[in-house]
């Protein structure tokens, strides 16, 4: 496939590719265009949000039994240089909205390359990526815990001179009564 | 006589409309004041949801009045046993989590019921207001009084409060672009006439835990006798000098100098200790706790923390002019 036609599929997939007969008749006859389609599709979904995150591994532990249990017939061998091909293409992919997604994947790739079971992590390691670095938001790091129990002191030295307190008796509390620790006092990373 | 017409007009406009806002500043005094009575004298119990950014959680409150006398407790309902106790001049924080309780004793002595803090004359100069029927809220019909800053400075809020009993029970923290910062709404509330004693005892003993008790720290009289002299040189428009003591905190043997500035609703809090360099329990750089924002700092061998319920700019803008005489 050319960079010209992987760009148009690409497209297509956003919304900003209009002439899509010859796409298509091309997919019904090429099976590794179809996957490609696919596997595009799932790029662009976990760009835009669309999957939890949750409920994708499901699926994937799913295809694993799958292919434990019918070897012969969803594990070929050439499949693993199918997927480093398309890794090959995908890191000179030159489409906007799907870029930094597949920097983390091609990042990825070298670890699971001798894996039998490609082709579930494939489908899995771009979730697990983009979910990690949601989680670990760098503009929000966790303050150290004895930082946060002397700030905490702080705290309840503060609300007992606030007119907040002053007004609404003990509700101001509910700041360090509230959820998890660590996840209760933030650092905002604007300076040092 | 064409020229004074407009004139009478004028007047005949402003009038009805100058007395209306004395009537809404009048309304919206006497409303907090209720407001206020009836968290200091209810006894009631009840489950409320806390939101801050996009964290929720659920807690229950118990407040008991007994001659003359204020308990309230406050449990997280979420699994962590967080709890925290105020008795009198004492707040006791208990954080399973970090196995370690924390007990303040050095609350403002009061008299009951406390003074309410707030005068809506004052405020004027740096606040819209508008009272309005608001929603129900668990179950009970309320006013809604909007608070709105003229600058952004200082939060915007959202009360909504009981009509027969003037108690808060849903809040709106807005910041200074007008988004939701924090809200707490009650679910379930019920009024009694008495709180069982039981109520208000701590799940847990605590025995395993580590105890930062506030008496148990001796302060220092050398040190805390010696004058400070700090003050902040700007803070943002209408806040004045609160009140300014200097005391010894739990967790830390050090003494503590604690300035307290406000523009009569929202309070910001200076503390200044002496540290060194090796300390690494300071706070660098900003930080929140919910709606509450921090910033600290070094400075020639003290260290300066700024804690209050107020938008970044206004924490850093208070943290950078801390100065000693």
């Amino acid at each position: 496939m050319n960079k010209q036609f992987e760009e148009r599929l690409s497209a297509l997939i956003d919304g900003e590719e209009t002439q899509t007969n010859d796409v298509f008749s091309r997919m019904q006859q090429d099976d590794e265009l179809r996957q490609r389609w696919q596997r595009y599709h799932l790029i662009s979904d976990v760009m835009k949000g669309y999957l939890d995150g949750q409920s994708f591994p499901d699926i994937s532990s799913r295809v694993s039994q799958a292919l434990e249990s019918e070897p012969t017939i969803l594990a070929p061998k050439r499949k693993p240089s199918r997927i480093q091909h398309w890794y090959k293409q995908a890191a000179g992919f030159a489409v906007a909205a799907t870029v930094a997604t597949v920097a983390v994947v091609t990042v990825q790739q070298g670890q699971f390359a001798n894996n039998e079971q490609i082709q579930t992590v494939a489908i899995d390691t771009p979730v697990r990526n983009v979910k990690f670095l949601a989680v670990n938001d760098p503009a929000h790091p966790r303050l150290d815990s004895a930082v946060e129990s002397k700030l905490s002191g702080y705290l309840v030295q503060h609300n007992e001179y606030s007119v907040t307190t002053k007004m609404q008796g003990a509700l101001p509390y509910m700041r360090i009564v509230s959820v998890t620790p660590g996840k209760r006092i933030m650092k905002i990373s604007d300076e040092k | 006589m064409k020229n004074k017409f407009p004139l009478y007009f004028l007047v005949v406009l402003f009038v009805p409309a100058l007395s209306l806002a004395g009537e809404q500043y009048e309304q919206m005094q006497s409303l907090l004041k209720k407001m206020h009575k009836a968290a200091h004298t209810m006894n009631y119990e009840g489950t409320f949801v806390y939101g801050q950014r996009d964290q929720l959680s659920s807690m229950r409150i118990i407040h008991s009045i007994s001659d003359n006398e204020e308990k309230e407790r406050l449990v997280s309902m979420d699994g962590s046993g967080r709890e925290v106790i105020r008795n009198g001049n004492t707040v006791t924080c208990i954080l399973p989590d970090t196995k370690s309780v924390v007990v303040e004793k050095s609350r403002p002595s009061t008299k009951f019921p406390p003074a309410f803090p707030i005068s809506v004359d004052r405020l004027k100069a740096h606040y819209a207001f508008k009272i309005i029927d608001g929603s129900k809220v668990a179950g009970r019909n309320t006013k809604k009084i909007m608070i709105m800053p003229k600058d952004n400075l200082r939060y915007g809020h959202h009360l909504w409060v009981d009509n027969e009993t003037g108690l808060l029970l849903k809040t709106h923290l807005l910041n200074e672009e007008s988004r939701k910062l924090e809200q707490f709404m009650f679910t379930q509330i019920s009024f009694l006439d008495k709180i069982p004693a039981s109520w208000l005892m701590p799940a847990v003993s605590g025995k395993e835990f580590k105890w930062y008790e506030a008496e148990k720290v001796k302060p220092d009289n050398e040190k805390i006798k010696k004058s400070s002299g700090w003050y902040v040189s700007s803070m943002p428009k209408g806040f004045m000098p609160d009140m300014q003591r200097k005391h010894m905190i739990p967790a830390n043997s050090m003494p503590v100098e604690h300035m307290v500035f406000s523009d009569g609703l929202s309070s910001i809090s200076v503390f200044v200790e002496e540290s060194t360099n090796e300390k690494k329990d300071n706070l660098m750089g900003s930080s929140h706790v919910g709606a509450v924002h921090a910033h600290g700092r070094k400075m020639n061998g003290y260290h300066v923390t700024v804690v209050g319920e107020a938008p970044l700019a206004a924490i850093k803008m208070i943290s950078q002019s801390v100065k000693k005489k």
